[in-house]
């Protein structure tokens, strides 16, 4: 079923919407959430979460991209239920090394201010995006949006597991160096 | 800003970057190496006709497997063909830049320092980061008999100080390795190389 009948049954209030939306999207959906969570049975909630929270949405969103819509969504259910179990113990995934490498493109102060001014964050972290080659456009997002591993995304695009951390120490370089020059370091 | 708040601005960025992030490469990664590989077969023939094929044939054997060149071979005769090489000038620095030119266009390239040899080759440490490998990275560089050894334009003409392949005199040396293939373990990173260019003797 294409993208844009799943989201006419989602305004039909129809509830096969979510068993379409599981049958395309259910093994994306829990790629990213198990990268955030490393664990199956906390992904599987949080792909269970992005359907009610998708059933929320539409209407009054229609989205044009499903696919980015419910992945957008399981990210941040899944960022949201890592920070939950991370107060009570550390966990496995891919979360802690990778707030752990973002952390040389940040400073370690928090301040008000910067927590409104997230929109415009975003706004510069896409001009950063889409600053870089595609390759490395691709490696980032695979990385620090889908949450895969070093070893997954050395098998997608066909490079050694060097090559990718070289290339992402050079992507955070020039992220660093962007944020810094944009005035948020 | 703290890393959260980073990852979460990342979490937004457009529904169009994010939709081609996980798909394939183009292919043109592939048909880029394809015709450069083909783009050097046509340099390296016309080269050959400009310069003297019947010089290529004397020192050099020619051998193309895939989109990967192989120039001589490693070894005395190789060294001995090197020593004609420089021994005859000017005339033959100009089948070096064309070995350059193709290498450039087919090749993937580091640059090191050698620590040490091998039965099989030598380790070196990178001292030019590059796209791949960061400074201070150790590399275990693969030699066999399709790997050719390169000196210096600057050295042509001067003899050859040494057999950089079998001898330990080199270490500390600088090179620059060209190889076509690189697989990572645990504890290493091996590269196959197809040239080794001095760029920097040890004092010996």
């Amino acid at each position: 079923m294409d993208d844009s009948a799943i989201v006419s049954l989602y305004w039909q209030r129809d509830e096969s919407a979510i068993t379409e939306t599981a049958v395309k999207y259910g093994k994306y959906c829990f790629s990213i959430a198990y990268g955030v969570l490393g664990n199956a049975s906390d992904a599987e909630e949080s792909v269970n979460d992005t359907y009610l929270d998708a059933w929320n949405a539409m209407p009054p969103s229609r989205p044009t991209m499903l696919s980015t819509f419910l992945g957008k969504i399981t990210r941040r259910i899944s960022i949201d239920r890592w920070r939950k179990r991370n107060a009570e113990k550390r966990g496995g995934g891919q979360m802690e090394a990778i707030l752990d490498e973002l952390a040389e493109c940040v400073s370690s102060e928090e301040n008000v201010e910067q927590t409104v001014e997230q929109q415009m964050i975003t706004d510069h972290i896409n001009a950063f995006v889409r600053t870089l080659p595609d390759v490395e456009q691709r490696i980032f997002l695979c990385r620090y949006f889908y949450m895969d591993s070093i070893k997954d995304i050395a098998k997608r695009f066909g490079f050694s597991q060097s090559k990718i951390k070289s290339m992402m120490l050079r992507i955070r370089r020039k992220l660093r160096a962007f944020l810094e020059k944009e005035g948020w370091l | 800003m703290n890393q959260l708040q980073l990852l979460e601005a990342i979490g937004s960025v457009d529904d169009t970057l994010l939709q081609t992030a996980r798909q394939p490469l183009p292919i043109k990664r592939h048909f880029a190496r394809y015709m450069a590989a083909t783009a050097a077969s046509i340099c390296l023939i016309a080269g050959a006709s400009v310069w003297g094929a019947r010089q290529f044939a004397v020192h050099s054997k020619l051998v193309f497997s895939g989109n990967v060149f192989h120039h001589g071979t490693i070894g005395s005769e190789t060294a001995s063909a090197a020593d004609d090489i420089f021994d005859q000038g000017q005339e033959e620095t100009n089948e070096i830049h064309l070995s350059d030119t193709i290498r450039d266009m087919v090749m993937e390239s580091v640059d090191l320092y050698i620590t040490g040899w091998n039965t099989d080759g030598f380790s070196g440490v990178v001292n030019v980061a590059n796209d791949f490998f960061e400074d201070g990275i150790e590399i275990q560089v693969l030699m066999n008999d399709s790997t050719i050894c390169l000196y210096m334009n600057e050295q042509a003409g001067a003899p050859c100080p040494y057999d950089m392949n079998a001898s330990n005199t080199a270490v500390g040396s600088y090179v620059t390795v060209t190889y076509n293939d690189c697989i990572q373990t645990d504890t290493s990173i091996q590269i196959s190389a197809t040239t080794v260019t001095l760029n920097k003797q040890a004092k010996t």
